[in-house]
């Protein structure tokens, strides 16, 4: 465990620089979005390694920063002086809301997953192919709904 | 279809946010990155981005310079989707006040059409319609790029000027018209009186000149004839500054002059004489005021090295005893040269110089040297002595004058030579 004293400064320093480089694909409408997606990431992993982040902070992080990055993208993705479609804005909007609901599931589920403990390490093997499997299967079952239809 | 830059960023986001998990042995960092993982995974298995069908409808397609249009842009998708569509305009072609891109939501089968405005800033013929549509899938992960051509054709035809008179032509045409001739024959206008003869109307017999001069007069008249008029523009160069050049203005006094001198019943010709020859064989009436309005939207500056003389022109183009208004920058030895032939072929000349000179100063603001463009008007001054020398009426035209005014001084300049 580190010394949270210590950590103070590097995770102020890490969230400053976060916020900072927020403001370039805002003031450039640039796509580029690794900085400030990169650095919010560092610093998760600075507050967490601080001490122990809840289930809800950690929930609500993971929801806001895929929040964050479609809203950065959207915004690049607008062409200047546009005239946007009403409908258009309501599915973007749609669309937000459920990356925000999904991104806060999964990473509930993750959690919940991670906190499982198990005896045998051949329950883990299989409880893992399980997820994994789960994984690759909702996208099929969408693609098979998609052709159906 | 291309990838977007979301594709590469959450594929990152979400691997370095697993293997850290694993490194790291915190399992919030996989809660963080499964999400990025979630939108890939649901995103890719989505159906690609849809090909758009669009199409562009013009209001109008025959315009004036200064007017506005309104054009309709429809577009249409097999399936639900986000458009990102933009009008591409060509220069000369500017928005009204109005909006060139829109994002519109699409749903299948259901075209939706959006309006905006456009102004013709310049004459010309433009192929209007060239659109860019962007659409992507669901989650925007995939981006389909389309350029679709409309061939929606818009002719933006130069603007009119109100003019009070016209140069009048030296001579008349054998034709019915509105001028007044200098030969004498049955007509309105009283011309002179010559003795009678055989074969004379007694209604045309002079009764008092008769009665003093014991012997029968009868009257003489000026007949009403129409003229040749050939509008002669010079486009061998120009001189230009952003969307207007001495071209543009010569086109515009041209389409001036046609409109008029074809109301009062004259023929019109119009001679394009640059790298490329055109030429209109002169027409009086409506039909004829399109063709010249057709003809002056082709006219363009052409480079080219090759001496070209007036021979080049079918014989039918420059009609006897003609006017000819040439409307020429005089930058060219090609056209000044032509016009000197012209008026050593006995062709009625009248010569207006479009000027270059309020263009001479570059676009990045540059000022011209004070002498150069000193000795350069010198030179235009002595080239428009050696002109009127020979007869030929020359008035320099600058853009912001009226053309009545220069219409008024080439008049006055010819009532004087004659």
């Amino acid at each position: 465990m580190l010394n949270a004293g210590k950590l103070r400064l590097p995770i102020y320093t890490l969230g400053a620089a976060a916020l900072l480089s927020l403001s370039l694909p805002l003031l450039w409408r640039a796509r580029d979005t690794w900085l400030p997606l990169f650095l919010l990431g560092a610093e998760f992993v600075s507050a967490d390694s601080s001490g122990h982040l809840g289930a809800a902070s950690i929930v609500a992080y993971a929801a806001g920063l895929i929040g964050l990055c479609e809203l950065l993208f959207w915004f690049a993705e607008l062409p200047p002086e546009a005239s946007v479609d009403a409908t258009a804005i309501g599915r973007r909007l749609l669309l937000l809301a459920l990356s925000g609901f999904a991104a806060a599931s999964l990473a509930l589920v993750a959690l919940f997953a991670s906190s499982v403990r198990l005896g045998s390490a051949l329950a883990a093997l299989l409880l893992g192919a399980l997820a994994a499997a789960t994984l690759l299967t909702i996208p099929l079952l969408l693609v098979r709904r998609r052709q159906r239809s | 279809m291309s990838r977007s830059p979301k594709l590469a960023l959450y594929a990152t986001f979400a691997a370095v946010s697993f293997i850290a998990a694993l490194a790291l042995g915190r399992p919030e960092l996989a809660g963080l990155g499964a999400p990025f993982a979630l939108v890939l995974a649901v995103g890719l298995s989505l159906p690609p981005p849809p090909t758009i069908e669009a199409s562009v409808r013009l209001g109008r397609t025959r315009v004036l310079e200064g007017d506005e249009i309104e054009v309709e842009l429809s577009l249409s998708a097999a399936e639900a989707c986000e458009a990102q569509v933009a009008l591409v305009l060509p220069k000369g072609i500017a928005p009204a006040d109005a909006p060139l891109s829109f994002v519109l939501a699409l749903a299948p089968g259901r075209p939706r059409s959006v309006t905006t405005r456009l102004a013709c800033e310049r004459w010309g013929a433009y192929w209007l319609g060239e659109l860019l549509v962007r659409s992507g899938d669901r989650a925007r992960l995939r981006l389909a790029d389309q350029r679709i051509d409309s061939s929606a054709v818009l002719r933006v035809y130069p603007s009119r000027e109100r003019l009070q008179s016209l140069v009048a032509p030296f001579e008349t045409q054998p034709f019915a018209g509105n001028r007044v001739s200098r030969a004498k024959a049955e007509g309105i206008e009283f011309a002179d009186i010559r003795p009678y003869v055989r074969g004379d109307r007694v209604r045309r017999l002079n009764w008092r000149a008769s009665s003093r001069g014991q012997t029968l007069y009868v009257n003489q008249q000026h007949p009403e004839r129409n003229a040749d008029v050939i509008l002669f523009l010079d486009s061998f160069a120009e001189a230009q500054r952003g969307n207007e050049g001495t071209l543009d203005q010569a086109v515009r006094a041209a389409a001036t002059l046609a409109d008029h001198y074809l109301a009062v019943q004259d023929r019109v010709g119009v001679v394009g004489f640059g790298g490329i020859v055109r030429w209109l064989t002169p027409a009086s009436g409506t039909l004829q005021s399109y063709r010249i309005a057709e003809a002056l939207l082709e006219t363009e500056v052409n480079f080219s090295y090759v001496w070209k003389r007036i021979d080049v022109l079918p014989a039918r183009t420059l009609t006897p005893q003609a006017l000819v208004i040439a409307l020429s920058p005089l930058l060219d030895k090609r056209g000044m040269y032509a016009l000197v032939d012209l008026r050593r072929r006995g062709f009625d000349l009248a010569v207006v110089d479009v000027s270059p000179i309020p263009f001479a100063d570059s676009l990045e603001g540059g000022v011209p040297d004070p002498q150069a463009l000193r000795l350069w008007r010198l030179w235009r001054e002595t080239l428009h002595l050696r002109y009127q020398e020979l007869g030929v009426a020359v008035t320099e035209w600058t853009g912001g004058e009226s053309l009545a005014k220069v219409v008024e001084e080439v008049a006055a300049f010819r009532r004087f030579a004659r």
